[in-house]
């Protein structure tokens, strides 16, 4: 099953006749009451989006994994610091920018440099798909890793951000610390470079 | 306050624009100027086809691809950190011991201690005087400072009285009661008074 993401965070209207479910801002004062049924809901709400953008984002499954993981105590850490009410894009902005800190702090403690090559080598070596599943899909997902790996850095966060984060452009900016005409910029740049390399 | 168009590049705009991220205000600009400029509208459907092939082209890629790890997996690992982390910290959590009610105001307590302080410093210096000094030289011969105090004392008294009955100084008298051998004077009342003492005690027991 794909992420139902687009690059248009808009979103979808609900049926009119499904239950409504839980907001995550109110699981989410579920879960600071100690209810734990109410972090699982959670997880499962956002893990997806979460767990592919980890993967784009380092190249690595075990380390997505391992990022996943160390985000979410990340957010039960810092439960208490969450204002649905000033926090900007609510919490699934709050959980992506914190997994993009994870994985920033993970660069920063490993080398960037180490890790790009490393991240490179993953995608080239262990992840690509042997023959026997070499299918036409598999090869156009393996283009796009690589693709992806050569986007200069801000500009596939960004880009990961919109997409399976689905977070407006105010908040990748907020996310990533930069101008919102820098964000702009960033995105537009990197959805060129990703034409322009798919088509090579 | 100044409008978000005049700080933006135009492909900005127009990214905001079709993603329905400008305010109002800014949307109702920027219709008028791509209803009056070609250039912009074709801008605009250039961006919006490059946003849905960037969009189609993750899609496609994701569809063909596996997670990292399977999602019930990553939610179990997830769920179980998150209910070791609760029970970490419902461990971690002190006891929380009800506030005492303090029976006299929260101020009375340094200001007591305080005062008990001062109290006990004075009645220290007040017989810091008296005590014998423990640490005798070796060739010091103890003389208890309380007669030679005493001694000192009734001097002065006497000094006292005579400048009041005299009207003369003070150094003088006390020259004066000095020559006169006042203090082999004290020491005969103060034999007499053993002796008045003695006589006293020799008295009540023959009673």
């Amino acid at each position: 099953m794909g992420v139902t993401a687009s690059l248009n965070p808009t979103p979808p209207a609900s049926a009119p006749t499904a239950v409504p479910e839980p907001t995550d801002e109110a699981l989410l004062e579920l879960l600071r009451d100690g209810s734990t049924s109410a972090g699982e809901m959670l997880v499962k709400r956002h893990c997806q989006p979460l767990l592919r953008y980890l993967h784009r984002l380092v190249g690595s499954e075990h380390l997505a994994e391992e990022l996943h993981q160390q985000t979410w105590v990340s957010v039960m850490d810092h439960l208490d610091r969450f204002d649905k009410s000033s926090a900007s894009g609510g919490f699934k902005a709050w959980l992506f920018r914190i997994a993009t800190n994870k994985a920033n702090d993970y660069w920063r403690s490993s080398g960037r440099e180490k890790s790009a090559k490393q991240s490179l080598r993953l995608l080239t070596d262990q992840e690509a798909p042997d023959a026997s599943h070499r299918l036409a899909g598999a090869e156009e997902e393996t283009k796009l890793r690589l693709a992806i790996a050569r986007l200069p850095e801000n500009q596939r966060q960004v880009l990961l951000l919109r997409y399976y984060g689905n977070l407006k452009f105010v908040e990748i900016a907020e996310t990533v610390g930069c101008p919102l005409n820098t964000a702009l910029g960033r995105m537009h740049k990197a959805m060129l470079k990703l034409k322009q390399i798919m088509e090579q | 306050m100044q409008s978000l168009l005049h700080q933006l590049e135009n492909d900005a705009i127009l990214l905001l624009y079709m993603d329905d991220e400008l305010s109002a205000v800014d949307r109702a600009e920027v219709e008028q100027m791509l209803g009056s400029d070609a250039g912009l509208r074709a801008d605009l459907e250039r961006l919006r086809g490059l946003r849905d092939e960037t969009a189609a082209i993750l899609a496609a890629a994701d569809a063909s691809a596996r997670l990292p790890v399977s999602e019930n997996v990553a939610v179990r690992r997830a769920t179980r950190m998150i209910w070791q982390w609760q029970l970490e910290k419902a461990h971690a959590a002190p006891v929380e011991q009800p506030l005492r009610e303090l029976r006299f105001p929260w101020w009375s307590y340094p200001l007591t201690t305080a005062a008990a302080l001062l109290i006990a410093f004075l009645v220290w210096w007040g017989h810091r005087s008296e005590s014998p000094p423990r640490n005798l030289g070796r060739n010091y011969e103890y003389v208890p400072a309380g007669a030679q105090d005493l001694e000192g004392m009734r001097a002065e008294v006497e000094a006292d009285l005579l400048a009041e009955s005299f009207a003369l100084s003070e150094d003088e008298l006390l020259q004066m009661a000095q020559n006169q051998r006042i203090e082999e004077a004290v020491r005969a009342l103060a034999a007499l008074d053993d002796f008045d003492a003695m006589s006293t005690n020799s008295t009540e027991r023959n009673w």
